[in-house]
């Protein structure tokens, strides 16, 4: 995902590699965040609306950054939450979290 | 200033911002943004919709409480959802724009530019019009300074008038000159237009009227032909105006008019209970038409008045005064309404209750200037006092002396001297307009009739209600009358009866004291 993000700052931004650290931090923060609305979602009973604005902002930054995976993620559980559909909201988080650990790594 | 609870889209912006000379400020949450917005000036605001807390729909409406035209942009990808709801949530301000959250650069760049571009015109074209408005606004004033106080007193002429522009300034134009000992001018035009070049004219036409009256004893039809190559030759003018000249002497009680295409004067008497008017069948065409035009003195109209009689003009405004059903005045009812006032209606207040009347007619919509003009002999009465004065503090002591002396006991004296203060400090204190440039005067009569005094205030303050006054004097803290020290208490209890009107801005309160020496208890107010 950290190669994808690269690679779509240098396109969007003209940024080389090495100037792409400061984007990189802050994906990772706004990542960190989302996560952190959704851990009690997660945890507990699933709200909805609240699903859906944590969504909104998942698209919005992983679109803008470039991580096609989260974004994928990130509008099909908000699908999900439309529709609702409990079990595949309940997955697609536990995918997003999945995601996030994988980026912590690779970083 | 950026707005977005995500700090990875800010970053976006603010890279694809950087280097087009925009210096970007973000903010992730919509209070701390709101904070900067009061202290800090942003040519535009971009804004995410949703975001925890306050969302960006509220964000804008606390901006807007402080800045009703900022430009702010929505950076949203939920329009591209298909969601009528926020479109119409977005555009519901038309200082509020939209574009897609992964727009590419060039656009962000370009939408900004123009809407901050629009903005900054928007806002040099309002400070011009505010400059003007200003420009406009004083032109007005100093034009109501060019013309009579709206009233004017003399040892032989009473004479008041309610001038009425349509915007701040007006073509209206009326005069009261002292040509001889008891003969005087009365003239009253209207400048084709109400906007300034009419004000222009209607400036040196009085200046020219001043001027020409030094050389002259002049008669209606000789000043309406100088009048009109003056306007035809030396202004060479490709407007025109009304007139009515009306000679008035007061010694044989005689007028003689002519009208240049002007309404009549009408003239009426509480006497004669007949209202006539100036035949509207003679005079001539409006000044300025053709340079050729003769005004004879054959179209003068010459009547011998009464003693009381009163003479109304009026500007043709008043004719296109229109009600809530867009209906003019009719020529007819402005002339019953005329004939019905002159029975009870005195001269110093016959402008404003014709005014008055028409209003509670409902026609109160006046797309042009109008003005209403009375004159009458000031008839010589011993047992009257009355005076014209500045609206000064200092000025009263002079009148209150001077109507003291009409006291039947000196007790009364001390009291008509208390009730003159009480009276004319209110109404100076309280009654100021102080946006206004010209000086108020007011009209202030003392009169004994039998075992009776009547003081009669007149004038153009703020309206007041001398009984909620004396109920509430001394009351509450923040209650207008109880701060005031409208000195009603007082008023009340120095006289027998206590009368207040207000028509069209002006004000008329009456105080009615026995004469003599009265047993408190006998008094009652209404």
């Amino acid at each position: 995902m950290k190669k994808d993000i690269i690679e779509h700052l240098k396109v969007i931004l003209d940024l080389r590699e090495e100037e792409c650290g400061e984007y990189l931090e802050a994906f990772a923060q706004s990542f960190d965040e989302c996560c952190l609305q959704l851990e009690p979602l997660r945890q507990g009973e699933l709200d909805y609306g609240r699903l859906r604005v944590v969504t909104h902002t998942l698209i919005g930054f992983s679109e803008n950054m470039g991580a096609m995976d989260l974004l994928a993620l990130s509008k099909s559980l908000n699908a999900a939450a439309k529709e609702p559909d409990e079990a595949a909201c309940r997955r697609d988080i536990e995918r997003i979290f999945a995601l996030r650990r994988a980026y912590q790594d690779e970083a | 200033m950026a707005v977005d609870d995500a700090v990875a889209n800010l970053m976006i912006l603010k890279g694809i911002l950087k280097g087009n000379d925009f210096k970007v400020v973000t903010s992730t949450n919509a209070l701390d943004a709101l904070q900067l917005f009061k202290q800090e000036f942003f040519d535009v605001i971009l804004l995410d919709v949703i975001m925890p807390g306050i969302d960006g729909f509220e964000l804008r409406k606390l901006i807007r409480e402080v800045d009703i035209e900022r430009p702010i942009i929505f950076l949203t990808s939920m329009v591209e959802d298909g969601s009528m709801k926020m479109l119409n949530q977005i555009v519901w301000d038309s200082n509020t724009f939209y574009l897609n959250k992964v727009t590419d650069k060039e656009t962000l760049i370009r939408k900004i530019k123009e809407v901050v571009a629009n903005h900054r015109i928007r806002n040099v074209e309002r400070q011009r019009s505010n400059k003007l408005e200003g420009e406009l606004k004083l032109a007005g004033e100093l034009q109501r300074i060019l013309l009579p106080e709206w009233c004017e007193i003399d040892e032989h002429i009473m004479a008041s008038s309610l001038y009425k522009p349509a915007s701040h300034v007006s073509g209206d134009i009326f005069e009261i000159i002292r040509i001889s000992d008891a003969k005087y001018l009365l003239f009253i035009g209207d400048i084709a237009g109400h906007g300034v070049s009419a004000a222009l004219y209607m400036a040196t036409i009085q200046a020219w009227l001043k001027v020409s009256l030094k050389k002259q004893n002049p008669s209606p039809h000789d000043l309406l032909n100088q009048l009109n190559q003056f306007f035809c030759k030396e202004l060479q003018s490709s407007t025109y105006m009304t007139a009515l000249v009306a000679i008035i002497d007061f010694d044989i009680n005689h007028i003689s008019v002519q009208s240049a295409g002007h309404p009549p004067v009408f003239i009426g008497s509480a006497s004669q209970k007949v209202a006539m008017t100036s035949d509207s069948s003679r005079g001539g065409l409006p000044i300025g038409w053709f340079k050729e035009t003769e005004y004879l003195p054959s179209d003068n109209f010459e009547y011998d008045f009464p003693d009381d009689a009163i003479f109304i003009c009026t500007t043709d405004g008043v004719f296109d005064i229109e009600n809530e059903q867009q209906e003019v005045l009719a020529e007819s009812d402005y002339r019953e309404i005329t004939e019905a006032l002159f029975g009870d209606t005195d001269c110093l207040t016959f402008p404003y209750r014709l005014c008055g009347v028409l209003e509670k007619m409902g026609y109160f919509i006046a797309p042009d200037d109008y003005t209403f003009v009375a004159v009458s002999k000031n008839i010589r009465n011993p047992n009257r006092k009355q005076h014209l004065i500045p609206a000064k503090l200092s000025a009263i002591a002079e009148v209150a002396e001077d109507f003291a002396s009409m006291g039947a006991t000196p007790e009364q004296g001390v009291e008509i001297d208390l009730l003159v203060h009480e009276y004319l400090n209110n109404v100076i204190i309280h009654g100021g307009k102080q946006a206004d440039k010209k000086q108020r005067i007011i009209y202030i009569s003392i009169e004994k009739n039998d075992d009776v005094l009547e003081i009669r205030g007149l004038e153009q303050g703020a309206p007041w209600n001398i009984q909620e006054a004396a109920e509430n004097s001394g009351g509450e803290p923040g209650n207008s009358y109880a701060t005031s020290g409208r000195g009603a208490q007082i008023l009340q209890s120095i006289t027998e009866y206590i009368s207040y009107n207000s028509f069209c801005g002006l004000n008329e309160t009456r105080f009615v004291l026995r004469r003599g020496a009265e047993d408190q208890h006998e008094k009652g107010h209404h």
